[in-house]
């Protein structure tokens, strides 16, 4: 090996370790510094997988309807037609010791309101509401199916169980301010769970 | 006669000062084989400790993917005891650790086997660390997109260090990446067959051009295998009349999926680079460069390949069409087995021959399948195969024999 082959070879592990690190301290940042919220959640379909056990999460504001989905600006009502896989904004405001969704946006621009968290993600499906008379092109009542990358949790070998049969569940995420969110923990039957 | 020991001598001095010439650009690295070929002693030597070389590579291999998953399952199993600053640190170490030991095995110690297995060790380790990483701030299990941050971190080590098995490794993560990544997006599961006859047609260019030119030769061998298997696949299975019906049952223009328009146009970019380049070489091998007809024939060829992958991925339809269609593709396959296998005679390399028989028989057998087992009922089916497969395999087996001992008679080129 050459010493510029060596070199790049040393450079090549150092960026290999880099890019571990590198992504644990971004995913350190967000569950230090961003905003904190509290979603209702329900488990589905626990799996087990060489990866170790891993909880699959539902959360309310994975479904939105045709009156939240989706707007050209939060704070405008000038309505935007979406397509799958496109990246949304979900505006969530606080009720009742949890956060829900309000309205959702292709931009992120128009937050004014500091007590909103603004969530990023992505549309994953959109089903038609209308009576089957009605056909899927012309129809208004859609339901949108959104994945915000907290869908998953994994969990020590044997608990997943534990978690699939809680009465209720409750997830803490942790939102940056561009929109990403990290779980940062569970809340089983209203205890901080371990 | 000089004895074993001068000429061992001999061509240790030889292989290390054409390693110097090859170094300092007086000669390529292709310019070096044919020297080193020049020397029947050398394919003798070689031929007396590969046998060997291969078990050592096999078991330093085996022992990499044993200790490597054993260090990931370790990491996986002990999740709950272990902190996560541990787990980063214990995944950072190995990473470190078995590249460092490799180097040190391989270029200091000069036991190259050895050393590669520690690369590939590494490359297990790489993949498995990031996956760990990932699983540790809970991001979503099926994400295709961290293979391909798996394939960023180990491909340049494969060249670098010019370690096959990671090499081996980095080709199965690219075959697996786009075939996932567009699985999990909401093309239509048809789209994967152009993008793997272009990915197929991509493959074996470039691995024509690792053959010519880039050490170690070997990388070209595994993408040229790789890419005709992936384009024998692709073509065997647009020979099926079904498969074009479903295709259009999902109405859908194939083209309006931008992940798979962007990987077709980043193929087709590599394609037509890849073409270029091999235009303006020199091919190696005598035979090649005493027939420049065959060459383009070759270049005929991986471009009919490549207009049917465009072909597919434009979801042609009129009516009754698919029947059409199913023809073409499996006249295209015929031609593909038969150009195969006249390539192998013409290089006199075996394992082409053999490649392009299996291939024909492959579509022969299928065929058969496909109109005799609707006429005829399923027990006279089965007893009529048997004998007609007997009756293939001898005489495929009888003509492949007869080519291959003419291969040794005039002299076979396969040094693979």
């Amino acid at each position: 090996m050459t010493k510029r082959a060596k070199n790049i070879f040393l450079l090549i592990i150092v960026i290999q370790i880099f890019s571990i690190l590198g992504f644990s301290f971004s995913q350190e940042i967000i569950l230090r510094t961003g905003e904190e919220v509290i979603l209702e959640t329900t488990p589905v379909d626990p799996r087990d997988i060489f990866r170790g056990e891993y909880v699959n999460l539902r959360y309310g504001i994975s479904t939105l309807t045709s009156d939240q989905c989706c707007f050209e600006f939060l704070e405008h009502d000038q309505r935007e037609e979406v397509d799958y896989g496109q990246t949304i904004y979900v505006y969530l405001e606080p009720f009742e010791e949890q956060w829900i969704a309000n309205k959702a946006s292709t931009s992120k621009k128009g937050k004014s309101n500091p007590a909103h968290v603004l969530i990023r993600g992505k549309i994953t499906s959109i089903e038609s509401n209308c009576p089957n008379t009605i056909p899927d092109e012309t129809c208004k009542e859609k339901e949108y199916s959104i994945d915000y990358g907290i869908e998953n949790y994994f969990v020590p070998e044997g608990k997943g169980q534990e978690i699939e049969q809680a009465n209720e569940l409750k997830v803490i995420a942790r939102v940056n301010s561009r929109g990403i969110a990290k779980i940062s923990n569970l809340i089983v039957n209203g205890e901080l769970w371990k | 006669m000089a004895d074993d020991s001068e000429i061992t001598k001999f061509l240790q001095n030889l292989k290390s000062e054409t390693d110097e010439w090859v170094n300092e650009n007086i000669i390529s690295s292709a310019q070096q084989q044919i020297i080193l070929d020049r020397y029947p002693y050398t394919s003798f030597k070689s031929s007396q400790g590969k046998n060997y070389s291969r078990l050592v590579t096999i078991l330093a291999t085996l022992g990499a993917v044993a200790t490597g998953l054993g260090a990931i399952l370790f990491i996986a199993g002990n999740w709950e005891n272990m902190p996560l600053i541990g787990k980063l640190l214990l995944a950072v170490i190995t990473i470190i650790g078995t590249n460092l030991i490799g180097y040190w095995i391989k270029y200091i110690k000069d036991i190259p086997r050895i050393g590669n297995s520690f690369f590939f060790l590494g490359a297990i380790l790489f993949g498995g660390s990031t996956f760990l990483a990932a699983q540790a701030y809970h991001l979503e299990a099926n994400n295709p997109d961290l293979l391909f941050w798996w394939l960023a971190g180990v491909l340049p080590i494969a060249y670098l260090t010019k370690t096959r098995s990671v090499f081996i490794l980095s080709i199965v993560i690219l075959f697996v990446w786009p075939g996932w990544k567009i699985f999990d997006s909401d093309a239509t599961a048809q789209i994967l067959i152009p993008i793997y006859l272009a990915i197929g047609t991509s493959t074996y260019v470039i691995g024509k051009i690792h053959r010519e030119r880039i050490i170690p030769h070997s990388f070209g061998i595994t993408l040229i295998f790789t890419g005709v298997i992936s384009i024998f696949a692709s073509i065997y299975l647009l020979s099926f009349p079904d498969i074009w019906r479903d295709m259009w049952s999902d109405s859908q223009n194939l083209f309006n999926d931008n992940l798979s328009l962007l990987l077709l146009t980043c193929l087709t970019l590599m394609f037509i680079i890849s073409l270029l380049l091999i235009l303006t070489i020199k091919p190696i091998n005598t035979l090649l460069i005493m027939n420049k007809k065959l060459q383009y024939y070759e270049l005929f060829i991986l471009f009919v390949l490549w207009a049917s992958a465009f072909l597919v991925f434009l979801n042609p339809h009129f009516n009754n069409s698919e029947i059409l269609f199913s023809i073409l593709f499996n006249l295209i396959y015929l031609l593909l087995a038969v150009a195969t296998v006249f390539y192998g005679i013409f290089l006199k390399q075996g394992s082409i021959l053999n490649l392009g028989i299996i291939a024909f028989s492959f579509l022969l057998f299928t065929r058969y399948l496909d109109i005799f087992l609707g006429l005829l009922g399923t027990g006279l089916f089965l007893l009529s195969i048997g004998p007609v497969l007997i009756i293939i395999g001898f005489t495929i087996e009888k003509m492949r024999r007869k080519i291959l001992l003419n291969f040794s008679i005039t002299g076979d080129q396969s040094s693979d």
